[in-house]
């Protein structure tokens, strides 16, 4: 029956019962995400986050897969090959040098033929070896003064470096949050006398003390390796690195700490607080199973940003020549060796240069992209 | 305001007196004493050099000695130094160059950035922004010492426009100028810049431009005067972060200042000097970071007094 216009009488095909099929387009309810999900779908949607964090897979494939591809090693000295510049074979050079008009000097000329003849010096299959490799693998980046492949080094001072980003944040992390989330929970006069403390750490200037603190533990850490060449196997890192995270779990801990200790100075008036408590849990359960899992956002994001923090500090303690020792490579300590050669060969400070502001600058972007995702209260 | 500053000084002087004990103490725990590494001197000799600089007293007595000298104002003699020069002397030589630099670097950064910050507000969410919105995210990220060795490579080596060693004209300070206050210049302009917008959506901008001022005016007498404050209080981190900025720069650019001969000292172990020159520059960031805090308080009213 044709409803006519204008009428008021109902129309019975509007109270046909619905199919499953229209039932479901009904239920606007999204599937529920949890937090980790949550964060991360927010997080892919950042296109500056998402190049950092590429850059950072990139960085890390290259400074510890890229080792195994590359033949040479970050302490071999292949003997004719210093200071090749990249791509160049000593054969290519000695050509490029015979164009040039000999030297008059007499002493230069004798360097000349010195440098020549030091590549036939070899045996035999040692340099049908070196030419192997030379012939699979030519040096992309050049050598350095002392016949090592500029690659490798490379490789092994990014290698170094994050990983010292990476464990001092570590340190910082435990030491910080746990300070902090002690501080903000107990409250009263532990509080305030801990909180002094670190008001004083943080009003000192920590270079100055960092620098201190490397150049006084490098001589007794150089004596306890040398008394136990295990350690050094057992832990992989020298003195000069050890030091340096010593220095971090000194002074760094301390915006962490605060970090912590507001965001745990807001939980713990929370009701599920006083239920654990209520339930008989006591100081340590609250803080570890209840306080600290719900400051992860704000203790992730500060990590990252202490990464590159941690990555500049140890450039710049190796640029300045503490640090880490030699023959073991930073990328602070590959810009300082390049350093005195800068007019002659400019790219051998281009390379770690170059390396140390993409992966600091990867770590920033991902660590404001992590602000945004996990902590969207502290979006500006 | 009394209560405030007697308060705010007698915490500064404690932060300085706990660096005194740290450096003391630290650079007495090094094994071996600054002479220990001297090969061909004999026994007697070292005893004797450690009668002279005091070395072979208590440790407690020695800083004793040193805390009342340093009171005098007396920061001890240099060991490498063959002429036996003071370390007073030598800071006296060198600092007055980084000092120079660093002052220029500072007026560049706050003249940088505060042109950028207020550019980058006037035009919100117009390319002007977005440029320096990206440029400052740059030079917060990249460290200044690649930056400078970037600079270097690009204007010393690359296009050999200026030289890059030493301070002998004027041209000279460009580069070590530009590397030390590049990332402040991008701290301050982001700072100004959202300070400014904040400031630009209140009211009494409103009412200014209401009763007919001058779009400069409104920005100069009114907005930028509020916006200013957080580069204020930023002032004592920046003078910190130029003097120990000026080690990596004067390294670079192969500068005879004060932070050059600190890296050099630490080669040569010249404790005294290195105790010296790291008391000196905590003092000084010290005492500046106490003169912004007592500037900050007098130029806005609205700071509750603790």
């Amino acid at each position: 029956m044709a409803k006519k216009p204008f009428s008021f009488q109902t129309d019975p095909s509007m109270f046909e019962p619905a199919d499953p099929e229209e039932k479901k387009e009904l239920i606007i309810q999204r599937q529920s995400l949890s937090f980790w999900q949550d964060s991360w779908r927010r997080l892919r949607k950042n296109p500056t986050a998402m190049i950092g964090l590429a850059l950072i897979i990139l960085s890390l494939l290259f400074a510890f897969i890229g080792p195994l591809i590359v033949p040479y090693k970050y302490d071999e000295q292949i003997r004719g090959f210093e200071n090749l510049s990249p791509m160049q074979t000593p054969q290519e050079r000695s050509a490029a040098r015979a164009e040039v008009p000999k030297p008059k000097n007499r002493s230069e000329e004798f360097a000349y033929d010195f440098d020549t003849s030091a590549s036939g010096e070899k045996t035999a299959p040692e340099t049908a070896a070196v030419e192997l490799k030379e012939a699979v693998f030519p040096h992309v980046l050049g050598t350095d003064s002392l016949g090592r492949d500029n690659l490798v080094r490379l490789m092994y001072g990014s290698r170094i470096s994050l990983l010292v980003g990476i464990i001092a944040s570590v340190i910082i992390l435990i030491i910080g949050s746990i300070y902090g989330a002690f501080s903000g929970f107990i409250g009263g006069r532990t509080d305030n006398v801990m909180m002094r403390i670190l008001e004083l750490l943080y009003a000192i200037p920590d270079i100055l003390i960092v620098i201190l603190l490397s150049i006084v533990l490098k001589a007794p850490l150089s004596q306890l390796f040398a008394v136990s060449p295990a350690l050094s196997k057992l832990t992989g890192i020298g003195p000069g690195l050890l030091s340096m995270f010593i220095t971090f779990a000194l002074l760094y801990w301390v915006g962490m700490a605060r970090i912590v200790r507001g965001q745990v100075l807001q939980l713990k008036e929370q009701e599920f607080i006083t239920a654990a408590q209520a339930l008989g849990a006591n100081n340590n359960r609250v803080i570890f199973k209840h306080l600290l899992p719900n400051c992860i956002g704000p203790i992730i994001v500060t990590t990252t940003f202490q990464i590159p923090n941690a990555i500049f500090v140890e450039s710049f303690l190796s640029f300045i020549g503490l640090g880490i020792s030699a023959p073991m490579a930073s990328l602070g300590s590959l810009a300082n060796d390049a350093m005195s050669g800068i007019q002659t060969y400019p790219y051998m400070l281009a390379q770690p240069a170059i390396m140390i502001a993409i992966i600091i600058l990867a770590f920033n972007m991902l660590g404001d992209g992590l602000r945004d995702a996990l902590d969207p209260r502290m979006k500006k | 305001m009394t209560m405030f500053l007697v308060k705010r000084v007698l915490s500064s002087i404690v932060t300085l007196f706990v660096i005194i004990t740290i450096t003391f103490f630290l650079m007495h725990a090094v094994p071996g004493g600054p002479f220990a590494t001297n090969e061909k001197l004999g026994q007697g000799i070292i005893k004797a050099m450690e009668a002279k600089y005091g070395l072979d007293k208590p440790l407690i007595q020695q800083y004793w000695i040193y805390l009342k000298n340093l009171a005098k104002g007396d920061l001890g003699m240099s060991i490498a130094s063959k002429e036996g020069k003071t370390v007073n002397y030598i800071i006296g030589q060198k600092f007055p160059v980084s000092a120079r630099l660093g002052g220029l670097a500072v007026l560049l950064a706050l003249i940088l950035g505060l042109l950028m910050g207020c550019y980058a507000a006037l035009r919100h969410e117009k390319f002007v922004d977005r440029l320096v919105m990206f440029i400052s995210t740059l030079g917060i990220a990249v460290p200044s010492f690649i930056m400078g060795m970037l600079l270097l490579l690009l204007f010393g080596v690359a296009l050999r426009w200026l030289k890059f060693i030493g301070l002998n004209s004027p041209l000279d300070y460009i580069l070590p100028t530009f590397t030390l206050a590049f990332y402040p210049a991008c701290f301050i302009a982001r700072l100004i810049r959202s300070s400014l917008l904040d400031v630009l959506g209140q009211d009494y901008i409103r009412t200014a431009r209401a009763k007919g001022l001058p779009a400069s005016s409104v920005l100069i007498k009114h907005a930028i005067r509020n916006a200013i404050l957080p580069v204020v209080t930023y002032l004592g981190p920046l003078l910190a972060y130029v003097l120990v900025g000026s080690f990596i720069v004067e390294r670079i650019f192969s500068i005879p200042g004060l932070g050059l001969f600190f890296i050099q000292s630490i080669t040569s172990r010249d404790y005294p000097l290195i105790m010296g020159t790291t008391i000196f520059l905590a003092a000084l960031i010290i005492f500046m970071n106490l003169v912004v805090d007592l500037v900050y308080v007098v130029i806005d009213p609205r700071i509750k007094l603790k």
